[in-house]
């Protein structure tokens, strides 16, 4: 084995340069060194300290000139009789009148077919180039001719040759979710240019390339190169043009997509292995022969399969490539030793010979490392068609590397426009000044009671069951209801790798597990699904009664929150057109505190044992239909129970019992090519059970007298709830799609036998503009009513009003987005909701029949605001996105009454959030965060009760004053280390690095008289891994 | 010195457990047990409940710092309440801008004229007789049926402790009613110096139960009483102060004056008299009677040094300073000799929770 010094890296001209001499001079003999290896080192040296200038640039113009003559291109008829087509790239070069001078055939799909486009694009006269820009002679233009052979009935007897696919050329129509990925069949390395290489010009060149739905590229457009000027842009983008891809899926479908990919230069040493017992030359390979040399290709650490991946013997010169499952083989390789080469972009390339022997078959495994940083890669941007005004979607692997959310994706969404930050982060959803009852959170479209666990930490699913998060501030269509706040809807699993993967993760809070894996058919091992079990525990209350010491804390009042929660899907596609799963989930919080004196002794509510239990369960079935591109059914059953249950001290029992059926229908039918219909049901049927069981209430003065006596009461309600609703929406898709406009109408019914019923009608409209023709800006807006049905507490006969009414919300938005570039864009919207039928609570209505007559639909409101996204995808190994959320909310309790800043108003709502690959399998994360502070009552003096030997404030005006504003810096750094089989990933997840006394209540002395704040968590930093195979 | 990580992650995960459940910052406010600025501890009422057109005698623990002598006075008044609504609390209206006019208009005297005079019950003085009669009281009496009468009503007395010493209260009060020869304007500058000096004065409350027991007739169960009675105070009957620090012994009683050293730790326990904890028969809102005992509990009050708790409870609560049959210990850590003033108090409340209250008061005094 010996080292090739191709090149020294530039970073290191020096210390390159040494290695080089050095590794040469100890294998003089067997050294195949090439001229610019060593002339690099000399070069180097030479220009240490001083950045090379660069040559004349050679710049890639954006549009071809138009054809003014374009010869019949011929078919060539062997190939047209053999039914061969393809497309021909060819490079020309014209001169200031539009005359091809010089023209190169850049991709060839063979058969003379790329002879016969290079003849005829030679004749093409073009209308004059631009005359801006360089010397015109240095103009390059890439010439697209593609080939279609004859179908059943003759098509026309000629090639189809069309323009350059310019900047002008509209964008390949996305589709809705892409279900498999673009995969680079054949790849083209650029040719470093040569000044380039002498110089020690290192780089990249960002490309954006439309692929057909056949995987044909159909545009390359160079959208960045850095540096500029050194022709590393005209390298890539002719290597661009001789790349293959596989075809992208949504679904079952092959679509057409775009993505962005990118060719770094980088000048390295590279290892090449000798061979040395070669088979003798010119030994052949039995192409009919037996397969002596398989194996896999896959990623080092995941094991991810890497498909449409060459694997080359290079002393045979044979190549194969892998398929979907990362497989190659060969045939009839003859005996000896060879070596074998994988080359990827993205990942480091993978020499190693191997040993054939005769009569024997050779499997092996190839796990290749990727590369950490300038190095190709490609991302894939699934452009999802925008059927919502303000869905926020966001992949997991975008965010779970985000600091402040402990590795929980879902946690993100505490992060985007219009999301108030929750008092102690106890993932409360505030969504546009709304309170937290307003909005909710779903799991595959099925409401769910609640997100996080207690405390917030957590959300209720483990990140590997995820496949999504879409969030919706407002404004959404009328697929969903019963809310006048936002909506979270996490999407679930849906895509399985195809061997079994698992992990393992653990931090100071809780540990998790999870397993995923394919379902295979018996006998043929086709595989027909997939699966995934996960289960996580904290253990906060086992650690942290055992570490502290008692004297540090009352371990008695210290409230220890416990979690659990288990997962489990189940996915299969029995055919083509049709999918079943079944997702099962449990979620379980607890938490106990036991007091005895907590500064008001008379308060039995505060004295004994406080304890809280919330478990739920759901298992979602669902079925998805599909009927070619016409129509598209979803159809998914729940059922489920709540379990809660409060102990309050001395003070009350509280037991609530919920058993759930949900059904939820949702169909899209495709009319024609401008006008889509959805629709669907959406239906619930409730059981409950409730018992609030207070063991010491004053009955007779209703807590005016607190040495009043004190009797047992116990409240209990059983019933049946009702909620069906329909919905429809129609989606058209004007001029060429560039007016698109969603009205829908969503009817429910609110049912409880005997107590209530009310019928809500709620027109939606939102519409979506794209202006321009690149379709980089899009003008968007929506108007809309929405009902949300009160509070069970509210509305149930032993504790609310069976006669109010739901409340009522008018809503409207205006925004634009804008593609500023491919990979920073801008999300600007401005939003208005009106409130009205609130429902308050009147203190001062009397209580002698209940709180029947005291909750009342009085209430009223306004909030407005604008909200800002600025994202960075990933590029320059950087993401991130800052949002800023102005806004204001205030409401009255009556309409005579002036108004107040609702609880949750907070005017500034700032987030910044970047994460940045680093090399060595590093990556940092840093979030900072701005809020304004929540509006708090003043208390403006206190009387003494002497019967209760406490302090009875006396408020000034309601919420008149507000909590200073909270700002704080988390920090994420992740680690990964690879192993052959298996990643190991070990992070620190620091919180308010800067430990920032932020406060978040205020609190008094006993008579009022002296204050101080309740503060967030300090400088908290959380230690986990994450090993996962 | 590095800390261990061991060491480390335990310091770290005690101040995130300290801070979750405090946040760092609790004990930075002053306890209810410590007094540093004057305030009202309790108001006492004998006795504790009456009868329509009976009366009770008030007086309010009124404790200050230590070496704080000013002189405060207290202003008295009571209120019927009814419903929910508290009454006439603090008093600072009648003497000032009220809704209705300032003091003195013509309007409030032809109000005042027609109001009973027994509704309004008014004094300047250290104690307060409160009597049950008037016709606000009597009306609503007629209002309830024979059972309510067992629960009876509820009055409010609140008082204001206002910084004047007796005599210029009294002579305040004097010009307001009375005016000031030769100047006319005397009563109305007397009255509004007198609603500033309530409104920045320190405001108390308690509620006196107007009641019948006699009106009902309570079912018969097992109970020590077997008839029901009118509810009474506790009785204090002193402090014990123990040798052992877990109180696990016979102790001593503490006298009115206790000399005390720097940094001394006293263990004391509550004593109540023999049958303070009343047994008493209760009918419930759906006529269901009951036996019950009264929980009384204690709260420490003190201008030197740091109680241990704010609050005592009885030993049968649990708690792990029980001892079997007895009241809860509580300690008093005295500061440093530079913090120990010559002389200090000690203040012990007793309350039963149905309006029943008594307090002690002990001097500490320094060593010398």
């Amino acid at each position: 084995m010996l080292l090739e010094p191709r090149s020294s890296r530039v970073r290191r001209p020096l210390l390159g340069a040494l290695v080089a001499l050095l590794l040469l001079g100890a294998v003089p003999a067997q050294a195949e060194v090439e001229d610019e290896g060593e002339n690099e080192g000399e070069v180097e040296v030479e220009n240490e300290g001083e950045a090379p200038s660069p040559p004349p640039s050679i710049p890639i113009p954006a549009d071809l000139p138009q054809a003014l003559d374009t010869p019949p291109v011929p078919y060539p008829p062997a190939a047209r009789e053999a039914g061969l087509g393809g497309r021909a790239v060819i490079e020309l070069q014209l001169d200031s009148n539009g005359v091809v001078i010089a023209a190169e055939l850049l991709d060839d799909p063979g058969h003379g077919l790329g002879t016969a486009a290079l003849a005829a694009a030679r004749e093409v006269v073009f209308d004059s180039p631009p005359a801006e820009g360089p010397a015109q002679e240095l103009r390059r233009y890439f010439y697209r001719v593609e080939f279609v052979p004859p179908q059943p009935s003759p098509p026309p007897d000629s090639a189809a040759a069309d323009d350059d696919a310019g900047d002008d050329e509209p964008a390949p129509e996305m589709a809705d979710e892409l279900t498999v990925l673009p995969q680079l069949t054949r790849e083209q390395q650029p040719d470093y240019p040569e000044a380039a290489r002498q110089a020690g010009v290192q780089g990249e060149v960002l490309l954006e390339l439309d692929l057909l739905d056949t995987g044909v590229l159909s545009a390359v457009r160079m959208l960045r190169a850095e540096p500029s000027g050194w022709g590393l842009e005209l390298a890539a983008v002719r290597a661009a043009w001789k790349m293959r891809f596989s075809p992208a899926y949504a679904g079952e479908v092959p679509v057409p997509v775009r993505i962005t990919y990118t060719y770094g230069f980088t000048l390295e040493e590279v290892v090449v292995e000798t061979i040395a017992d070669s088979p003798e030359e010119g030994e052949a390979i039995d192409l009919d022969g037996p397969v002596n040399f398989s194996g896999f290709v896959r990623e080092r650490g995941s094991r991810h399969a890497l498909s449409g991946v060459d694997v080359l013997i290079a002393d045979l010169e044979h190549t194969t490539s892998t398929d979907d499952r990362g497989y190659f083989e060969f045939r009839g390789i003859p005996a000896g030793l060879h070596r074998a080469i994988v080359a990827v972009p993205g990942y480091h390339n993978f020499e190693t010979q191997e040993e054939i022997q005769t009569g024997e078959a050779t499997d092996v495994i190839y796990f290749l490392k990727e590369r950490p940083r300038g190095v190709p890669e490609t991302i894939v941007r699934t452009q999802r068609e925008k059927k919502e005004v303000a869905r926020r979607t966001i992949t997991i692997e975008t965010i779970e590397r985000v600091p402040g959310t402990f590795g929980d994706p879902v946690r993100i969404v505490q992060n985007l426009p219009g999301v108030a930050r929750s008092p102690f982060d106890f993932g409360l959803l505030l969504v546009r000044g709304s309170g937290p009852e307003d909005s909710a959170a779903h799991i595959d479209g099925i409401r769910i009671p609640q997100l996080f666990h207690f405390g917030g930490f957590r959300s209720i699913v483990t990140p590997i069951l995820l496949d999504s998060v879409d969030f919706y501030p407002g404004g959404y269509g009328s697929r969903f209801g019963r809310l006048t706040g936002g909506i979270l809807d996490v999407r679930s699993k849906t895509r399985y790798e195809d061997e079994l993967h698992g992990l393992v993760q653990a931090d100071l809070l809780d540990a998790s597990a999870a397993i995923t894996g394919p379902i295979r058919r018996k006998g043929d091992k086709k595989r027909i699904g997939g699966f995934v079990v996960a289960a996580r525990r904290s253990y906060l209350d086992l650690v942290l009664p055992a570490i502290i010491p008692a004297d540090t804390v009352d371990l008695g009042r210290i409230v220890f929150p416990q979690w659990t929660d288990i997962q489990g899907k189940i996915t299969l596609h029995p055919s083509r057109d049709h999918d079943l799963s079944l997702l099962a989930f449990y979620s379980q919080d607890r938490a106990m505190s036991r007091s005895e004196d907590p500064g008001s002794a008379e308060n039995d509510s505060t004295q004994g044992e406080f304890s809280f239990r919330n478990d739920f369960w759901r298992t979602n079935l669902s079925w998805t239909a599909r009927k070619d591109k016409i129509l598209r059914n979803d159809l998914t059953l729940s059922v489920g129970q709540d379990i809660q249950r409060f102990g309050l001290g001395q003070f009350a029992t509280i037991d609530a019992l919920a058993f759930w059926f949900l059904l939820r229908d949702e169909a899209e039918l495709y009319l024609a090519d401008w006008i889509e219909l959805a629709f669907g049901t959406d239906i619930i049927l409730g059981k409950y059970d409730f018992e609030f069981l207070f063991n010491s209430l004053d009955l007779r003065t209703l807590g005016s007298d607190p040495n009043a006596e004190r009797e047992e009461l116990l409240l209990a309600d059983s019933n049946i709830g009702f909620a069906p609703a329909l919905f429809v929406e129609g989606r058209f898709k004007l001029a060429d799609q560039r007016i698109r406009i969603t009205p829908g109408l969503r009817v429910d019914q609110y049912l409880v036998p005997g107590q209530f019923n009310f019928v809500t009608l709620d027109p939606r409209l939102s519409f979506r503009l794209t202006p321009d023709l690149k379709r980089r800006v899009d003008i968007k807006g929506s108007a809309g009513v929405y009902h949300q049905n009160p509070q069970g507490y509210e509305v149930l006969d032993a504790t609310g009003n069976t006669s109010l009414d739901p409340e009522e919300s008018y809503q409207f938005s205006l925004g634009t987005e804008i593609q500023l570039t491919d990979f920073l864009s801008v999300d600007l919207q401005g939003f208005y909701k009106r409130l009205v039928d609130l429902i308050v609570f009147d203190q001062s209505a009397a209580l002698d029949d209940g709180f029947g007559s005291a909750w009342v639909n009085s209430g009223e409101g306004h909030i407005y605001g604008m909200e800002l996204f600025l994202r960075w995808e990933t590029h320059l190994s950087l993401e991130g996105w800052v949002a800023l959320t102005l806004q204001r909310s205030m409401r009255r309790d009556r309409p005579e009454w002036d108004f107040y800043w609702y609880d949750f108003d907070q005017p500034v709502i700032l987030d910044i959030v970047a994460s940045y690959r680093l090399p060595f399998g590093f990556r940092i994360g840093v979030r900072w965060r701005y809020t304004s502070g929540n509006p708090e009552t003043p208390i403006i003096a206190s009387i003494y009760d002497s019967d209760a030997d406490h302090y009875t404030p006396l408020q000034g005006e309601y919420n008149s004053e507000r909590l200073p504003a909270f700002h704080a810096l988390d920090i994420r750094i992740d680690k990964d280390f690879n192993f052959r089989r298996w990643k190991l990933t070990v992070y620190l997840d620091m919180l308010n690095v800067y430990n920032r006394k932020n406060p978040e209540s205020r609190i008094y002395n006993f008579d009022y008289t002296e204050q101080t704040f309740l503060y967030s968590l300090p400088i908290l930093p959380n230690l986990g891994f994450k090993a996962q195979f | 010195m590095i800390l261990s990580f061991g060491k480390a992650l335990r310091v770290l995960l005690c101040g995130l457990a300290f801070c979750m459940i405090c946040g760092c910052n609790l004990l930075a406010l002053t306890p209810t047990s410590l007094v540093v600025r004057p305030r009202v501890a309790g108001i006492r009422a004998v006795p504790a409940e009456i009868g329509l057109g009976e009366s009770t005698t008030m007086d309010a623990l009124f404790v200050q710092p230590a070496g704080d002598h000013s002189e405060w006075s207290p202003l008295w008044f009571s209120c019927v309440q009814a419903g929910g609504a508290t009454g006439c609390l603090g008093g600072a209206s009648l003497f000032t801008d009220s809704p209705g006019g300032s003091p003195g208009d013509d309007d409030d005297s032809a109000a005042l004229a027609d109001t009973d005079p027994r509704d309004f019950q008014f004094v300047a003085a250290p104690t307060f007789t409160y009597t049950a009669h008037g016709t606000v009281i009597e009306e609503l009496w007629a209002e309830l049926s024979a059972e309510e009468r067992v629960e009876g009503l509820v009055v409010l007395v609140s008082v204001n402790y206002v910084p004047r010493s007796a005599e210029q209260l009294e002579q305040l009060l004097i010009t307001i009613f009375f005016g000031q020869e030769g100047d006319p304007g005397a009563a109305d500058a007397a009255a509004e110096e007198l609603g500033e000096l309530v409104r920045g004065g320190i405001n108390a409350a308690r509620r006196i139960v107007v009641s019948d027991k006699s009106a009902d007739e309570p079912a018969a169960i097992d109970c020590p009483v077997q008839v029901l009675q009118p509810n009474g105070n506790p009785h204090l009957d002193g402090l014990l102060v123990h040798a052992a620090e877990d109180g696990n012994d016979q102790g001593l009683r503490l006298g009115p004056v206790t000399f005390v050293g720097p940094e001394d730790v006293l263990v004391l326990r509550p004593i109540l008299r023999d049958g303070a904890i009343e047994d008493y028969v209760y009918i419930t809102t759906t006529g269901e009677t009951q036996c019950r005992r009264e929980s009384p509990y204690f709260a420490w009050l003190t201008n030197v040094g740091r109680m241990e708790r704010d609050y005592s409870f009885l030993a049968d609560e649990g708690d792990l300073d029980e001892v079997a049959g007895r009241l809860k210990i509580n300690r008093l850590s005295l500061p440093k000799a530079d913090l120990l003033p010559p002389e200090s108090d000690l203040w012990l409340v007793a309350r039963d929770r149905r309006g029943g209250i008594d307090w002690q008061h002990f001097d500490l005094v320094r060593e010398q």
